[in-house]
């Protein structure tokens, strides 16, 4: 048909954003390819689209990955990753051959004596889970029982739906759970749970929820509400940190400021570190990261007052920047509390 | 504004249902917009008598572009708008004449961006008595069908319902392909419209 004699004609309409390259057809135009090759190659080009997609968020995934195996021990939790990780991508490739896939829960509980990892766990969980597309944003939303628990009757509930919301599409970490279910029956943080257990069946697939605390309360705050344990399917334990382990957690923030031990220093923490002569509250990688940047901080008061340092003076930390101040501190008060008492 | 694609093999009567919905839906005058493969536009107005006479025959390849028609509706105090596209019947094989794989290769590039895909099969083509299933797709139509699936909403529509023989029952063929939005129609006397339109007015 010859158009342009027998019809108006008009300008080009206008392109739109095409998701293929006309160009694909030129082997159909010029009579190289049949028609089903050519719905082939549409196939196989929107698949290396995908798959391109694909690349860059395993990318990612491995990066976070990266991240979280620069932690030391946690090894529950490393491999727990890995079965998620299989999981998901099974998941989706199920969904390819348009098989029955499970919406993913992922709700857990952490227990574990204070400094073992668990909000820095929930943060690379937050970004693994975004680059996986299991959750759409991937934040953390941190909150304790202040945050949730109301001042009147039906506040709670009010304030426990607006975290609830804001963490939607990302974690939900409640720290120190078990502070929700103290307080006896008329405390409102029963009101709390109630809202976050019923949000945890509306909002299934849509946020993580996270309840961290330490072992012992944790547990006495389970066995508190029946229902809570069965609704989370994932129950990590965070051990303690032996003293290899913290001995190199503290070489490796050491190392990431760039700054390393003298061998009098490593004995002088090793010795600080052993398991027998922890306090009862002892903080595991934090008391490291504090210990490390404290004596940081006096290795440069030590420095300062030298008109020239070396190199390599400036890297060393030396035995006598390691104090054990908090350690001092808490015997100081309780030589002070004893003294108060004989006065 | 949706862009409504009906695409399909030869002879499946793609045509004929445009100008036949576009009727049900009570347009008088179609308005026809020719797009050709270097994409200029052309219009063309034609009664439904009209558009049938000139548009539609017994010849495979009969539409040689793609042909729009607009569809205006009101939607609560708005209005909405529905493009119905009608496109050059696909083939397998390599087709002689230079001017028909270029329609059949604007088709592609339609079906690529279509929003609905209405996928048309001729039920008098497909019936295949000495099988199980009663009804075996071509290859290109398992194509279609798997990317229509895979890309965007997707319509099947089973057409010459009113040829069928009447030992096979309708269920048999709804049965068969279940899982897939699936309309039995007749281009010709305009069985199963009413369905095909609450379908569509659901999906713009």
């Amino acid at each position: 048909m010859d158009f342009s004699k027998r019809f108006k004609v008009s300008k080009a309409p206008e392109e739109r954003d095409k998701k293929v390259d006309k160009r694909m057809f030129h082997g159909l135009e010029r009579g190289e390819i049949t028609v089903t090759q050519a719905l082939r190659n549409i196939k196989d080009y929107d698949k290396s689209i995908s798959d391109i997609n694909q690349e860059n968020s395993t990318e990612n995934i491995a990066l976070i990955l990266q991240e979280l195996n620069q932690l030391i021990g946690l090894e529950r939790v490393k491999t727990l990753v890995k079965e998620a990780e299989a999981y998901i991508e099974i998941q989706r490739r199920r969904q390819f051959y348009n098989l029955i896939n499970e919406p993913l829960v992922l709700h857990m509980i952490f227990t574990g004596n204070p400094g073992t990892g668990k909000t820095t766990v929930a943060r690379i969980l937050g970004e693994l889970f975004k680059a996986m597309k299991v959750i759409p944003k991937g934040h953390l939303v941190e909150v304790e029982r202040a945050d949730l628990v109301g001042e009147y009757i039906g506040h709670t509930a009010q304030r426990t739906r607006e975290q609830i919301k804001k963490a939607i599409g990302g974690i939900l970490f409640v720290d120190e759970a078990y502070s929700l279910a103290r307080g006896g029956q008329k405390d409102f943080g029963k009101e709390a749970i109630d809202t976050m257990v019923k949000a945890m069946e509306d909002y299934k697939t849509e946020f993580v929820l996270i309840l961290a605390g330490y072992p012992r309360e944790m547990a006495h705050f389970l066995s508190v509400n029946p229902g809570l344990k069965s609704r989370f399917p994932i129950h990590l334990d965070f051990p303690d940190y032996c003293q290899e382990e913290l001995l190199e957690i503290a070489e490796l923030m050491l190392k990431n400021r760039q700054y390393r031990m003298s061998e009098e220093a490593t004995l002088l923490l090793k010795g600080v570190l052993y398991e027998k002569d922890r306090r009862k509250n002892f903080s595991n990688a934090r008391f490291v990261r504090n210990l490390i940047e404290q004596s940081i901080r006096r290795q440069a008061l030590r420095l300062v007052k030298k008109k020239e340092t070396t190199r390599e003076e400036l890297m060393l930390i030396a035995r006598e920047d390691i104090r054990l101040e908090e350690l001092e501190e808490v015997e100081e008060e309780l030589t002070f509390e004893k003294l108060f008492g004989d006065w | 504004m949706r862009n409504c694609l009906v695409i399909g093999k030869t002879n499946v009567g793609k045509t004929l249902f445009v100008i036949n919905f576009a009727a049900y839906l009570g347009i008088k005058k179609i308005r026809f917009t020719l797009v050709d493969s270097l994409g200029r536009q052309h219009f063309r107005e034609y009664t439904p008598e009209l558009a049938r006479k000139y548009l539609t025959g017994g010849k495979p390849h009969h539409t040689r572009c793609l042909q729009n028609v607009t569809i205006k509706f009101s939607v609560g105090k708005g209005q909405k708008k529905l493009i119905l596209t009608d496109s050059t019947g696909l083939k397998d094989g390599i087709h002689p004449k230079e001017e028909i794989r270029k329609a059949m290769a604007q088709t592609l590039g339609a079906l690529v961006e279509a929003d609905l895909i209405m996928h048309m099969v001729d039920i008098s083509q497909m019936a295949d008595l000495g099988q199980e299933n009663f009804f075996t797709l071509e290859l290109i139509d398992r194509q279609i069908m798997d990317f229509g699936r895979e890309r965007s909403s997707y319509l099947l529509l089973i057409n010459k319902i009113d040829l069928l023989q009447s030992h096979i029952s309708r269920e048999k063929i709804k049965q068969q392909f279940s899982g897939i939005p699936l309309f039995l129609v007749s281009s010709v006397t305009g069985e199963g419209f009413p369905e095909v339109k609450s379908y569509v007015w659901n999906f713009v």
